[in-house]
C-alpha cells in the first residue's frame, strides 16, 4: 500500500518535474556568439514569424474585441464591424 | 526618380565586391502577398482581405516596406437593439450602407458593407552598429472612416546583442462619419435624427520593451504599451433599446418589448495598459519550434482582459512545416456596458450594448501548413474563432478564417 501511494505520488511529481526541467532548459542563460545564432536567425525563430498573419489577426481582434496593443506602435484604421 | 531597384543596383554595383554584391541582390526585395476570407456564421460579417508587402534594402543601412490593404466587408451585424417582434423603429444600417433602413423587421441585425483601403509605409536606418530608428506612416480609408498615423521607434543593442531595447511612440489622428455624413448626437432617440458634423479622435502610444536572448535556442521579449484615445469613440451607428421584459421561457431567456431607440454613447477618452511578454523555443532533432505569448490589458472603461497564444511548428519534410495553433482569450465588460435601458429610469450619461464591450470568453483553434515553393513560401491556415458574450443580445459568434500567403525573394 505504502509502495503504491509512493508511487503514485511519484507519478503525481512527473509533469511537474518535466515542466520544471523544460522551462530550466528553455530559460538556461548562455553567451549566444554571432556565429552561433544560425537556430535564431531563422524566420520561425522571430517574435513575429509571420508579419501577414500577425497583420490580419491583430486587425480580427481589435475588431471583435475590446483590448487591443502590446506588440508594437502605429498602424491604424478601423473595418471595425 | 530613379526606382528603388535601380537605387539599389547602383548601391550594390558601386559599394559591393562580388560575393557581397550576389547576396545583396539574393535579399534585395521580399515580397509577401496574402488573402483572407474571414466568415461568421449565420450570414452575419464576411471579409475579403487582400495584402501585399514589398521589403528591399535601400543602403547597406535602409530598409524599407510598403503594405497595401483592401479589405471589402458586407454582411451583418449586431447593432445592439433587441430583438422584439413588435417594433415599429427604423434602424439605419450599419457602416457604409447608406440611409436605406430595415423598416424594423431586424432592428437588431443591419445589413452593411464597406471598403478599407489602407497604406503603411516603414523605414528602418541603422544608425550605427547597435541602434536601428524605424520611422512608419500609415493611411486607412473607408467609407465612414480615416485614419492617419506616424510612428517613430529606436531599437538598442547591449555591446554583445544579446539584449535589444526598444521605445516608441507613435500619433494618429482619425476621422468618423457616417456615410451619410455626420454623427449622431450619443444618446439622442434614434427618431428625433438629431446629428453633429463630422467627428475626430487623437490616439497616442507609447511603447517600451526588451528583448532578450537565452541561449541558441530561446528568444524572448516583454512589452509594455500605453495607449491614450481622445475624440470620438463611440459607434455612429450602434444604438440601445429602450425595452421591457414581456416574457421568459423555460430555458430562463427573457423576450423584450422594445418601446424606444437610442445612439449610444461612451466616454471621449480612453487610456489602455497593455503587457505583452512572447516566447520563441526551438527544440528537438526536427526543428520543433514553439511561440508562446501572453498579454495582459486594462483601461479606464473597466475592461480587463488576458490573452494566451500558443503555436508549435513542425517539419513535415524538408520543405514543409505544420503549425496547430490556440488563442485563448478572456474579457470583462465595459462599466457602461448595458444589455438595455430600463423604461421609466433616468438615461444614464454613457450606455452601450455593443457585444465587443461585454464581458466574453474567446477560443481561436487552427492550423497552418507551409511549404516552400519555387523558392518561396507558401502558407495556407484556417482557424475557427468562438466568442461567447455573457449579456449581449447576441451571446455568441462564431467565425472561419482561411488564409493564403505566398513570400518570395527576388
Amino acid at each position: 500500500m505504502k509502495i503504491t501511494a509512493l508511487l503514485l505520488c511519484c507519478l503525481g511529481m512527473l509533469p511537474a518535474c518535466s515542466l520544471y526541467q523544460g522551462a530550466k532548459h528553455t530559460f538556461s542563460t548562455e553567451k549566444v556568439e554571432p556565429w552561433q545564432r544560425h537556430i535564431l536567425a531563422q524566420d520561425s525563430m522571430q517574435l513575429i514569424p509571420d508579419a501577414m498573419q500577425s497583420y490580419a489577426d491583430d486587425h480580427i481582434y481589435f475588431s471583435k474585441e475590446a483590448a487591443t496593443g502590446g506588440k508594437g506602435v502605429g498602424g491604424g484604421g478601423c473595418g471595425c464591424n | 526618380m530613379k526606382s528603388i531597384r535601380e537605387q539599389l543596383a547602383i548601391a550594390v554595383c558601386t559599394t559591393l565586391g562580388g560575393i557581397h554584391q550576389a547576396h545583396a541582390i539574393d535579399n534585395a526585395w521580399d515580397i509577401d502577398s496574402s488573402y483572407l476570407y474571414y466568415s461568421e456564421s449565420d450570414d452575419r460579417v464576411k471579409v475579403n482581405k487582400v495584402m501585399l508587402q514589398i521589403q528591399g534594402d535601400l543602403t547597406d543601412d535602409d530598409q524599407a516596406s510598403a503594405t497595401w490593404v483592401l479589405d471589402t466587408m458586407s454582411g451583418a451585424t449586431p447593432s445592439g437593439a433587441v430583438r422584439s417582434e413588435n417594433s415599429s423603429i427604423t434602424t439605419t444600417s450599419a457602416s457604409g450602407a447608406g440611409a436605406s433602413s430595415l423598416n424594423g423587421a431586424r432592428p437588431d441585425l443591419v445589413g452593411f458593407d464597406d471598403t478599407r483601403l489602407a497604406f503603411l509605409l516603414a523605414w528602418a536606418h541603422k544608425q550605427n552598429r547597435l541602434l536601428t530608428v524605424n520611422y512608419g506612416g500609415s493611411v486607412s480609408i473607408e467609407n465612414d472612416y480615416q485614419s492617419y498615423g506616424a510612428s517613430l521607434s529606436f531599437n538598442q543593442d547591449n555591446d554583445d546583442r544579446s539584449n535589444t531595447y526598444t521605445f516608441g511612440t507613435s500619433v494618429s489622428y482619425d476621422q468618423i462619419f457616417r456615410k451619410t455624413g455626420g454623427t449622431p448626437e450619443p444618446l439622442s432617440r434614434v427618431e428625433d435624427e438629431i446629428f453633429y458634423p463630422d467627428a475626430e479622435k487623437y490616439v497616442y502610444e507609447v511603447i517600451a520593451g526588451i528583448s532578450h536572448i537565452f541561449n541558441r535556442r530561446t528568444v524572448a521579449q516583454l512589452n509594455y504599451n500605453v495607449i491614450y484615445a481622445d475624440g470620438y469613440q463611440t459607434d455612429p451607428y450602434k444604438v440601445i433599446s429602450m425595452a421591457n421584459v414581456v416574457g421568459i421561457s423555460s430555458d430562463t431567456t427573457f423576450s423584450y418589448g422594445e418601446i424606444d431607440r437610442y445612439y449610444e454613447s461612451r466616454p471621449v477618452t480612453r487610456l489602455r495598459n497593455v503587457i505583452f511578454t512572447s516566447l520563441a523555443h526551438q527544440y528537438g532533432n526536427d526543428n520543433e519550434v514553439v511561440h508562446l505569448s501572453y498579454r495582459y490589458y486594462s483601461d479606464d472603461w473597466d475592461v480587463s482582459a488576458h490573452a494566451l497564444d500558443l503555436t508549435h511548428r513542425s517539419s513535415t519534410g524538408e520543405h514543409s512545416y505544420i503549425e496547430p495553433h490556440i488563442r485563448l482569450y478572456t474579457q470583462t465588460a465595459a462599466s457602461f456596458f448595458i444589455h438595455h435601458l430600463e423604461y421609466g429610469q433616468p438615461l444614464p450619461i454613457f450606455a452601450s450594448a455593443d457585444y465587443r464591450l461585454d464581458a466574453m470568453r474567446s477560443v481561436t483553434v487552427g492550423v497552418q501548413y507551409g511549404q516552400t515553393i519555387a523558392d518561396g513560401k507558401l502558407r495556407i491556415r484556417a482557424e475557427y474563432i468562438n466568442q461567447q458574450f455573457e449579456e449581449a443580445e447576441y451571446d455568441q459568434n462564431r467565425a472561419m478564417v482561411f488564409q493564403f500567403s505566398y513570400a518570395k525573394q527576388f
